[in-house]
């Protein structure tokens, strides 16, 4: 035994840095997110959808997507893509590492991913510090893009943005049923994102004429979250906006059920739109609205959404995901840049994303297209969804003209 | 309110207590610090799950069963490592069960994926009323069963002979084997017991709670505060440190702030130690 | 005594050129930031070392000291501007203060109650962090991109400029521990962490030689802080008052060998590029199995060789000394 320690001891640290030669065509991406650790579930999500979306650049699909019907990159002769995951197990210095190791050892060309904001910051450090470009679309904290980064985009909608939309969909039920609410509670996960929603909410809510009754962090460690539940109950919120990750975000659907929490309108963050989420709380989920830059059944408008579900449906045993949609969006904006530069040079891809002009007929997310702003880089022409659980579905209900069924109101008392 | 608060509090603090108990046994006897405890609670759960999903055994019922395969893979696992660390120096005692406790976790995580789980059908759930206060049927089942647990373990220690023996090392080891007592069949005895306790807590926390690899983690610790608080060796005061705990942590959540209730708890402990150096209970050495 | 303080003397120097000599191997990115972190947990190991080894106080709350040093060169450089090699200074003497203002209760403590106590400090300081509003509470605080130079701490295209300011780091407490190890006061800490109350007895002023302990130990740390929050640009309180970052540490002297000079650096260099090879070899398949064989690591060592690395360094030592002497013995009956 002791000898066999000593062998592992000597293999681990004298094994030499296995760096495999990059093949021809074939242009290397890099993609970060938490694949170990207390968010695993979502970061093994999100690897899916970038996944299935080099998976289409690089096959033939009778698809309309940019680079579904032909291999690889055109204005390279077709070379391939090829993604190098990097597991930053939700730590930030991990997370830069990580980022480093991709790009120096594997020379990815453009990294993808993040999903924590606070991992997102040190990872889109290591990007800015060696010159290549990090394109965001899954993490929204507005921090992210007011640092001016030069090599730093974010295609998704910031918090902001998304805390505005909520806002303005509680407006929207105001005026259409003829009701008037004032009575806003937010509750909040206490680290960097957690904080930053709350934050933009309370703005917002100030811009709007709502009341803040109740503004409660927590740790979304916690194992019972009663005493938070209480004095949300104490507050007798109207509109309850919830900033959660997952475990807590199901946590906090069964103790308000327990303690019936009853407001008009539930509306729910990031945690509420992972897959295990609904599989675990079940009917408790029923109509809770759900901030989203995807929604199945915007099939409706966007034929293409369908079918990249068949195609997803089929590789994973289950519908797409909205965090899955989420991270699939990033490598055709980087697909994009690459075939306009005609080049895998860090800065050329650099430049093209700054003149990226993706329409929004692209896209499977709502956006009207991905244009990235000459300063912030952030996505000018970004949109949020808010979804709606109904008959355990997410379907689209707000913005009105995209809905694909009415919304409920109020939110019906707890069975 | 208040009344709805102190209840959630108890009841937390049980299923705390549920957690606690096993910890503080083994402490007890071998002197071992369990970081690992909040791990095996974690495989408890997952145990009672599979349980449930492919036998169709209620995991509220299959608490017995439960705790009869991890007395099982306590008594293993005290074979394999803890008994062979235990004849080492104090770190290596207090470092192994770090080491267990990465181990299983990311077992966990590689055999069974990160996704979050729940056992969709159990006897108890639902919620009763009394008078004002809602109390959630699954937690006073879990709580019920905890104090049980407190019965039996009780029972054990001071009405058999085994029981003695246990209570013989925990006060004095060498004594204890000189006057015959066979301190490796006791410990592992002693071993299994905790984490028997840790599956009869996994198996009622499956009842209700969501299950994924680090599930275990946050429990784990709070128990940890709880048996120091309640003091090292002494069950009981783990029960009491641990209903303190749930109680301290519910009524400061909602008067001081949610934010800083698990500071709270931390504060709590370091107030009553430094004013009583072995805890609520404890005694012996350190 | 003599011979053992040469030979210790010489390895130290032996070391210091190892150290200085590894990065002509480590060329790329990544192998240089596994030598960052390999010399970071050397320098956090021994600070460790110093209360835990020596004077008996096992801390699993080291991250308390940590994100302190971090927040304070951090909060000195973003507000006010101050050079982060002064901050680093500062964060050193800030978390020595805090740490001998919170010693004087704690140092009434005793082992496990004493380990608990550190998990919980750990974790209050971290909360109250996580709402404070004017150090960025949970958004933390972004250290801006400067023009990298040893003027600012920042150094964008090559890391070894940090390895080298953690090894010099390392270095210095290295020569720290060498001397204490040799004065009254490193014999006063061995004392204590026998048995307290005999070495109160003995006219050990217990109290107040704790207090050094954890204070020295603290000020380490807490410069080791402000060295992370350079290198990463970033602090933040879920990531610099982390609880596995108090782990981590205990691990790191605990699997070298604990009580000695040499054992913590011996178990970060073990330790570290375990943890960041596996991870870039097996992570990105995020099934765990990296993390897993980090942990079965652990445990194998524990069981196996319980005394750390130094110890199973010490005992092939004594193996290969008694082969020779029987060796020796037998050609004497020979002759």
């Amino acid at each position: 035994m002791r000898k066999i320690i000593l062998a592992l001891v000597l293999v681990c640290v004298l094994a030499p840095m296995v760096s495999t030669a990059a093949a021809d065509n074939v242009i290397k991406i890099g993609a970060v997110y938490p694949l170990t650790g207390a968010t695993a579930t979502t970061g093994a999500d999100c690897r899916t959808g970038v996944e299935l979306a080099v998976d289409i650049i690089n096959g033939v699909y009778d698809l309309d997507l940019p680079f579904a019907r032909t291999a690889g990159i055109p204005s390279l002769g077709g070379a391939k893509i090829e993604v190098v995951f990097g597991d930053t197990r939700g730590d930030p210095t991990q997370g830069m590492a990580e980022t480093e190791r991709i790009i120096t050892e594997d020379k990815v060309v453009a990294v993808v991913g993040g999903y924590q904001s606070g991992v997102v910051k040190t990872a889109s450090m290591a990007a800015e510090r060696l010159k290549v470009p990090y394109v965001l679309s899954d993490a929204t904290s507005p921090a992210l893009t007011e640092r001016g980064f030069e090599w730093f985009f974010r295609v998704i909608p910031h918090d902001g943005i998304q805390a505005k939309n909520a806002l303005e969909m509680v407006k929207d039920i105001e005026a259409k049923e003829k009701v008037d609410i004032k009575r806003v509670a937010v509750l909040w996960e206490n680290t960097e994102w957690g904080a930053n929603v709350a934050l933009e909410i309370r703005k917002w809510a100030k811009e709007y004429g709502f009341n803040i009754v109740a503004d409660i962090p927590y740790t979304y460690r916690a194992t019972d979250v009663t005493s938070e539940v209480l004095k949300l109950k104490a507050a007798n919120p109207e509109v309850i906006i919830h900033a959660a990750y997952v475990s807590d975000a199901i946590l906090f659907t069964q103790t308000m059920k327990a303690l019936k929490v009853q407001p008009k309108i539930m509306i729910g963050m990031a945690g509420h739109l992972d897959p295990s989420y609904l599989e675990t709380v079940g009917k408790d989920g029923e109509y809770f609205f759900v901030r989203a830059v995807y929604g199945l059944d915007m099939a409706s408008r966007k034929p293409v959404v369908a079918k990249i579900n068949e195609i997803y449906k089929k590789k994973y045993g289950r519908d797409m995901s909205p965090n899955a949609a989420r991270s699939f969006t990033a490598p055709f904006v980087v697909a994009d840049a690459i075939n306009r530069a005609k080049s895998t040079n860090p800065d050329d891809i650099r430049k093209a994303l700054l003149e990226t002009d993706m329409p929004g007929s692209s896209l499977i997310s709502p956006y009207d297209g991905v244009r990235f702003d000459p300063v912030t880089h952030d996505n000018v022409l970004g949109k949020s969804l808010y979804l709606q659980v109904q008959n355990g579905q997410f379907r689209v209900v707000w913005p009105f003209d995209l809905a694909a069924v009415p919304y409920v109101y109020p939110f019906p008392a707890w069975k | 309110m208040i009344l709805q608060l102190a209840t959630g509090g108890l009841l937390l603090g049980c299923i705390y207590g549920l957690v606690s108990m096993g910890l503080s046994l083994i402490y007890g006897v071998m002197g071992i610090v369990n970081f690992a405890h909040g791990a095996f609670v974690m495989l408890a759960m997952y145990a009672s799950y599979w349980l449930s999903l492919f036998v169709g055994i209620d995991p509220v019922l299959g608490t017995p069963l439960v705790a009869l395969l991890m007395f099982g893979f306590g008594i293993v696992v005290y074979r394999a490592i803890i008994g062979r660390v235990l004849r080492g120096p104090f770190l290596a005692r207090l470092l192994v069960t770090f080491g267990l406790s990465i181990f299983f976790i990311n077992m966990a995580q590689f055999l069974w994926s990160p996704d979050y789980r729940m056992v969709q059908k159990s006897i108890s759930r639902g919620i009763i009323m009394l008078g004002p206060v809602f109390i959630e049927l699954p937690k006073l089942v879990a709580s019920i069963g905890s104090l049980i647990v407190a019965g039996l373990i009780y029972w054990f220690l001071r009405k058999t002979k085994t029981g003695l023996a246990i209570q013989a090392i925990s006060i004095d080891r060498s004594a204890a084997a000189l006057m015959g007592i066979n301190l490796e069949r006791l410990n592992a005895i002693a071993f299994g017991l905790g984490l028997a306790c840790a599956g009869a807590a996994g198996a009622l926390l499956a009842s209700y709670y969501y299950i994924f690899p680090d599930v275990g983690t946050m429990f784990g610790l709070v128990a940890l505060v709880a048996v120091a608080l309640g003091g090292f060796g002494s069950t009981e005061g783990a029960l009491i440190g641990a209903i303190l705990i749930g109680i301290i942590e519910t009524l400061g959540g909602f008067y001081v702030g949610p934010e800083y209730k698990y500071a709270l708890i931390f504060l709590a402990y370091v107030l009553i130690v430094i004013a009583r150096p072995k805890g609520l209970m404890g005694w012996g050495a350190d | 005594m003599q011979r053992d303080d040469i030979r210790n003397l010489a390895m130290l120097v032996a070391f210091a050129i190892i150290g200085l000599l590894f990065p002509i191997v480590a060329t790329t990115r990544f192998s240089q930031h596994i030598l960052v972190m390999v010399v970071l947990y050397a320098v956090l190991g021994e600070a460790w070392n110093i209360m835990a080894g020596y004077a008996g106080m096992v801390s699993i709350g080291q991250a308390a000291f940590f994100g302190l040093g971090a927040y304070v060169s951090s909060v000195l450089s973003v507000k006010y501007g101050v050079s982060p090699w002064l901050g680093m200074l500062c964060a050193g003497l800030a978390t020595a203060a805090f740490a001998t203002v919170i010693g004087l209760p704690f140092s009434r403590l005793r082992g496990r109650y004493f380990a608990i106590g550190t998990i919980a400090l750990g974790q209050m300081i971290k909360v109250v962090f996580e709402n404070w509003q004017w150090v960025g509470a949970a958004t933390g605080l972004m250290i801006p991109l400067a023009n990298q130079g040893f003027a600012s701490f920042q150094f964008h295209a090559s890391k070894l400029p940090y390895y080298y300011t953690g090894l010099a780091l390392l270095l210095l407490t290295l020569a720290f521990m060498y001397i204490m190890e040799r004065s009254k006061m490193g014999y006063y800490f061995k004392a204590i962490r026998e048995n307290e109350d005999v070495a109160s007895g003995l006219g050990v002023n217990r109290t107040a030689y704790k207090l050094i302990a954890i204070a020295v130990s603290a000020g380490i740390t807490g410069m080791c802080g402000t060295f992370l929050a350079q290198y990463s640009l970033y602090v933040e309180p879920e990531y610099m008052f982390n609880h596995s970052i108090s782990v981590t540490i205990a691990l790191v002297a605990v699997f070298g060998g604990s009580g000695n000079i040499i054992g913590p650096v011996l178990g970060s260099a073990i330790l570290m590029p375990i943890s960041e090879l596996t991870r870039a070899w097996l992570g990105s398949s995020g099934t765990g199995i990296d993390l897993m064989i980090y942990g079965a690591f652990i445990v194998l060592m524990c069981v196996y060789e319980p005394e750390g690395l130094v110890g199973m360094a010490r005992r092939i030592g004594a193996s290969i000394k008694a082969q020779r002497e029987r060796r020796g013995a037998a050609r004497c009956q020979n002759s």
